[in-house]
């Protein structure tokens, strides 16, 4: 088990050492730069600029310095916004899209699972027709419509909630909910699809032969073998869900860490887009490691470290 | 269980709102809802390179000068000015100011503030705009020490500024924010005073800054130790940082903002027709043009009767009407109407007609000829522009208008927005979309963007290789010409050049659109972009 663990991290870390490669080449070879802008700047200003940030210097030992910058985790100051850090920016950003990440993590769990199970013990009843409707419209609208939808009719018409902003509960339920819609409908075909499958197998009907009741057989037989896909996608759901997303956060002006993402390309806010896509890739890494993990608790089979033979 | 869970939040969300909503209705009398689009970039006024901040600090801080209702500049911490007879020395002396701490504002807090930004080292995009003042630019180079920059400060209460070249717009220039003064004090003590608001962040304008959320809201609190506190009315500014202007509006609709749309953001494109038949639009011209660049390095277009011929088949009436809707006029010349007497007259002398499309054809097939070319051998041009909506569907409409009129196939193209000025920075294009907001009510802000290639590194923002030797001469003998009817003169001239030779379209001056609490009244919104909301208030 140890030595599993540490294989992971170090495989991990090589592939973080990867990821921090492509995105510092494929930055510097996008036109443009952090001082580009419409009005042109005079020669005088961009040097002095260029000097001041560091921009002169070779390739690799800007390469370099990134790597310095990132290995003691002090990732410098943004370009754009003058008064800020790239750490200072993850600090404040990351708390809240992470709350609204699982706010909208806990909505799609618990409707996306009960859904999915619904629909697969009342398979082809308007149960089922009605809860994979909605599940089909969840992942096809896109989110700004959704958003834009919600806040029409529980902001505007009926008065519900506030419109956008961010700072009280009631100010989080709308971005949540539409944060949520594509996770859920996803969540819950998933769960349906699986519970189809398993609830027809030999060993769900042994265990109901032996006298077990009908929940404690969809619970613990059906429902935790049905979950193992649904775990895989959670690795990846969760690292997007808690960095939050560009799309939710702009139309809720929502000051969490997801509009970095888009803004600091736009930008060309190196130090931001350095910082931003290596904490994301640590997250990301870390819950495919945790995922990986926690197969072996739902499923005995697939204990890691053990020898099966 | 689950339904009634959410009823149960439903009941506080409801509470929740309720709240919010009856306190902002309570003090709505004096504190003000406005929403800034996107947290400003910087709020130490020597760092400003964009209207997010620059709009910012007009509540923070007071300038030399600061714009009026007239659109001109009025004194606001200078008492008195003084100009020479060559009009290159201006003394100012200062009222009896005050920093929002108490400190006395004297003259070397301007010296301070000019100083640091013109240093080679000082990290601001800014700091061309001081070039104007004597041996400024050559510092900044590093060519000249920092003691040798134009300005004297024989007292505290007295400033004396040596400008390179008579500039009539300098007063104009005095109200921006690179040219605020700094509490040396403060600044010397902390250089990072201006990163949020606490007590360092020193301010001498209506408000101070009270807090600074960063991304979500600042909040500002009305400065009783302003000079002018008497006419400020508004006690509390909130400023939200919403990026999308849909949600925008919306706010608006449920009275939580007091003022959306421009300088500050836009309205979205869909709700303007309705809000202007209701007749809640408010419009402002801008003193900016949106306009088309020729490369004029490309072949055919190095040819004035092909550049002239395109330029004349647009019928900019059809896009300002059927693609902006509402909004915006067409352009006939480059320069806009500006909002000063001396530029306004002699408009029509300008050669170009909206649509004509018999000349247009006429002079696009004499350059046809000079060319020896052919309609079926007319090289594809590339259209290009960066990718938003507006831009596509103002490209796509004169696509189609040059196919019907002059039967060319021009091919559209978008890129990335720091892409595309990449692209034209390197005169990597055929045609381009460009737009301009002048810095300052003057053609001069407009013309010299024209003055020279820009091999020297000087005219970086002309990018068509378009030059020419009479129309620099003008530029140059207008820097020079103290009469100012002799000097509007020479600038028209200088205009009708650039028409003449056409390196690029003009398309259509651009108007800001807006909607505001029908209460909320005096809210100053400049031709050149900015907004001011010192005088404003509730009726």
């Amino acid at each position: 088990m140890t030595r599993y663990i540490l294989n992971r991290l170090f495989a991990n870390l090589i592939a973080l050492l990867v990821i921090i490669t492509i995105t510092f080449f494929l930055m510097k070879a996008i036109p443009g730069d952090p001082f580009t802008q419409e009005k042109a700047l005079p020669k005088e200003i961009l040097d002095s600029l260029y000097e001041h940030y560091k921009l002169n210097d070779p390739w690799y030992t800007q390469y370099a310095n990134y790597l310095k910058s990132i290995v003691t985790w002090n990732l410098g100051p943004s370009f754009k916004y003058k008064s800020r850090t790239v750490n200072e920016i993850i600090k404040s950003g990351f708390p809240v899209s992470a709350i609204l990440g699982l706010e909208a993590l806990a909505i799609s769990l618990c409707i996306g699972i009960a859904a999915g199970s619904i629909s697969a013990l009342k398979q082809n009843r308007w149960q089922d027709y009605g809860a994979m409707l909605f599940a089909v419209i969840g992942i096809s609208i896109p989110s700004f419509i959704l958003s834009a939808f919600l806040q029409y009719i529980f902001a505007i018409k009926l008065d519900l909630f506030p419109v956008a902003r961010w700072g009280s509960f009631a100010q989080s339920v709308l971005p949540a909910l539409s944060l949520a819609a594509l996770p859920t409908a996803f969540i819950a075909r998933l769960t349906r699809a699986n519970m189809v499958e398993i609830l027809q197998l030999d060993y769900i009907k042994t265990a109901k032969s032996k006298g077990l009741s009908e929940q404690k057989v969809i619970i613990k037989h059906g429902l935790r073998n049905a979950l193992l896909p649904v775990m895989t996608y959670l690795g990846t759901l969760t690292a997007n869900i808690l960095t939050g997303s560009f799309i939710i956060e702009k139309i809720f002006g929502i000051p969490g860490l997801g509009q970095w993402f888009i803004n600091s390309v736009t930008n060309r806010d190196y130090t931001v887009i350095m910082g931003i896509t290596v904490f994301y890739s640590i997250i990301l890494l870390s819950m495919i490691f945790f995922v990986d993990l926690a197969y072996g608790w739902i499923d005995p089979r697939l204990k890691v470290g053990k020898n099966l033979t | 269980m689950f339904f009634r869970l959410i009823n149960h939040f439903l009941l506080i969300a409801l509470s929740l709102c309720g709240c919010t909503n009856m306190e902002s209705a309570k003090q709505k009398k004096v504190s003000l809802h406005l929403n800034i689009y996107t947290d400003p970039p910087t709020l130490d006024p020597r760092k400003t390179f964009d209207s997010v901040a620059s709009n910012t600090l007009l509540f923070l801080f007071d300038g030399l000068t600061r714009i009026g209702f007239d659109n001109h500049p009025h004194l606001a911490i200078a008492k008195d000015v003084t100009i020479s007879n060559d009009q290159k020395t201006y003394t100012f002396h200062l009222k009896n100011a005050l920093w929002s701490n108490g400190d006395l504002l004297t003259s070397h807090d301007f010296l301070f503030a000019w100083q640091s930004l013109l240093s080679p080292s000082f990290d601001s995009p800014s700091a061309y705009k001081l070039f104007l003042i004597q041996n400024a630019k050559k510092i900044k180079g590093g060519e000249l020490p920092l003691s040798k920059l134009g300005v004297e400060v024989p007292d505290e209460n007295t400033l004396i500024v040596h400008l390179e070249y008579p500039a009539p717009y300098f007063l104009e220039l005095l109200s921006f924010s690179v040219f605020f003064p700094i509490n040396q004090k403060i600044a010397s003590l902390d250089p990072n005073w201006a990163d949020g608001a606490g007590p360092h962040y020193v301010s001498n304008g209506p408000f101070t800054l009270s807090s600074w959320e960063y991304e979500n809201e600042i909040v500002l609190k009305k400065n009783p130790l302003y000079w002018d506190a008497s006419v400020v009315k508004i006690e509390k500014v909130n400023l939200a940082m919403v990026g999308d202007t849909l949600t925008e509006y919306y706010l608006f609709e449920s009275g939580e903002l007091d003022f959306a749309g421009s300088p500050c953001s836009n309205l979205p494109i869909d709700v303007l027709p309705t809000l202007d038949k209701e007749g809640k639009l408010g419009r402002t011209p801008f003193s900016a043009i949106y306009y088309y660049k020729f490369n004029t390095d490309h072949f055919p277009l190095q040819n004035i009767n092909i550049r002239k011929g395109l330029a004349l088949s647009i019928d900019r009436g059809a896009i300002v009407e059927h693609v902006m809707q509402v909004g915006h006029i067409s352009a006939t010349s480059f320069v806009p109407p500006l909002p000063n007497p001396l530029f306004n007259s002699e408009k029509n002398l300008l050669p170009i007609s909206d649509n004509d499309s018999e000349k247009g054809k006429k002079l696009f097939n004499e350059g046809l000829k000079e060319e020896g070319i052919n309609l079926q051998g007319f090289p594809k041009l590339i259209l290009s522009f960066n990718a938003n909506r507006e831009h596509q569907r103002v490209a796509e409409a004169i696509q189609e208008q040059w196919n019907k009129k002059l039967g060319i196939q021009v091919t559209l193209e978008q890129f990335d927005w720091k892409v595309f000025l990449n692209k034209v920075g390197k005169q990597d294009y055929h045609i381009a979309r460009a737009a301009w907001l002048g810095e300052y009510n003057d053609p001069m802000a407009f013309l010299t963007i024209f003055k020279s290639r820009g091999d020297d590194g000087l005219g970086a923002d002309n990018q068509t290789g378009w030059e020419n030797p009479q129309f620099t001469n003008l530029l140059d003998l207008a820097n020079y010409e103290k009469d100012p009817i002799k000097r509007a003169a020479i600038l028209v001239s200088a205009e009708k050049i650039l028409m003449d030779e056409m390196p690029i379209i003009p398309i259509y001056y651009i108007e800001g659109l807006y909607i505001k609490s029908p209460r909320l009244k005096d809210v100053l919104i400049t031709s050149c972009g900015a907004i001011d909301f010192k005088w404003a208030y509730f009726q």
